[in-house]
């Protein structure tokens, strides 16, 4: 028992050394610069909103190409459209829970064990994103390919080798995501 | 407010719009005023905040820190969060329970990067301690500790370590005193455990 109490001083002790110890940072003096600065949240926030809009214009823009090409075949070029459109309408409505999600959070108002719960759920939620999305992203693009090769388009080992250095460096980019953030299982 | 003022005789579409502007331009600058002065008297509230509570803030964001850019994140983070609250808070609790609640928060809402180095990273966080060498160590052993600390668990610990009352603590993390004392028997256990190890070291 006198060893705890020994440690739990010791303990106190530091705790005051350490708010001694730290220095001050300094703030920016005007108001109006405060009021633009935003957090690593609000930046997250940002980015959810950017790839949203951005699956919204793909899922409206990019299955017109699937009309034009000249090298795919006319029977591939309905299922690829409404795949993709499945596809992107389903990362659209994902990023939106994520946006609505985060939206929520509330660091000012809400008590400590609710901030933390969501912030842990979210970042769960996230990595399952990268996950299913990479899985699906190799599906669709497995099957372009096919749809291409069958359609007698020519180069096609061009087309594999820009999907493999695709793959590698999408892959890259899980792999250091995992590396990089971190206690997302507490 | 503009609505209830507004004539009920008929009057021309042009006319209509033009006085509902003029008294929107009217509302607008008679509130110019007062918002500069609000402006001015939460700047001087914010940084006399500061003044006083930059320790807890500091402690706080080095505990959940593991290299000076994640200190320094968190610490700004914790600071933007409490210039937006102060706009809006009422006294629904305590300002040292609110800025404890806040700057946790922060912590925990933050989005941090683990470094590769991690021992340069915590070397270059060790360094931000201006103190002894005897004091120094401790710190750093405390850091050590804490960390092994689930974030629910060290926000406890902090507010219980900066003498907040178990009422206090509840308030902040939204359990209430009983949860609150038992956790805190567990978690200084744990810590008690941790330190042996240390030592054993």
């Amino acid at each position: 028992m006198n060893s705890n109490n020994m440690d739990i001083e010791q303990m106190r002790k530091a705790w005051i050394e350490m708010g001694k110890a730290l220095g001050m940072e300094t703030l920016p003096d005007d108001p109006d610069k405060m009021n633009k600065m935003k957090t690593s949240l609000d930046r997250l926030y940002s980015r959810y909103l950017k790839g949203r809009d951005f699956s919204i214009l793909a899922t409206i823009i990019f299955p017109i190409f699937f009309f034009v090409m000249p090298s795919l075949g006319n029977v591939y070029r309905i299922p690829l459209a409404i795949t993709y459109v499945i596809v992107m309408s389903v990362n659209t409505y994902i990023l939106n829970w994520f946006l609505r999600g985060l939206g929520k959070i509330d660091p000012l108002t809400m008590p400590i064990t609710q901030v933390s719960s969501m912030a842990k759920y979210y970042k769960k939620c996230h990595i399952r994103y990268l996950l299913f999305g990479y899985f699906i992203a190799i599906a669709w693009s497995i099957y372009f390919m096919f749809a291409l090769s069958r359609s007698g388009f020519r180069d096609i080992d061009g087309l594999i080798f820009g999907a493999v250095i695709g793959g590698i460096s999408g892959l890259y980019g899980v792999w250091k995501y995992f590396r990089d953030y971190r206690n997302l299982l507490e | 407010m503009i609505l209830n003022i507004y004539p009920t005789i008929a009057i021309p579409m042009g006319l209509k719009i033009k006085f509902l502007w003029n008294r929107l331009l009217r509302f607008a600058s008679l509130s110019k005023d007062e918002e500069v002065n609000s402006s001015y008297q939460i700047e001087r509230e914010f940084n006399e905040l500061i003044a006083l509570e930059n320790a807890t803030i500091s402690r706080i964001c080095f505990s959940y820190s593991c290299s000076v850019v994640e200190f320094e994140d968190l610490r700004q983070d914790a600071l933007i969060n409490i210039w937006r609250g102060l706009h809006s808070f009422r006294g629904e609790s305590s300002m040292k329970t609110w800025i404890y609640r806040v700057t946790i928060n922060s912590c925990l809402s933050t989005i941090r990067r683990h470094s590769r180095h991690q021992h340069e990273s915590l070397d270059g966080l060790y360094g931000l301690i201006d103190s002894d060498d005897s004091d120094k160590e401790s710190i750093e052993q405390l850091h050590r500790i804490i960390n092994t600390l689930d974030p629910d668990e060290k926000a406890i610990i902090i507010m219980w370590l900066d003498e907040l009352s178990y009422d206090e603590i509840g308030a902040a993390m939204g359990l209430n005193r009983n949860t609150i004392a038992t956790r805190i028997r567990r978690i200084k256990e744990k810590i008690t455990k941790e330190y042996k190890k240390e030592e054993l070291i």
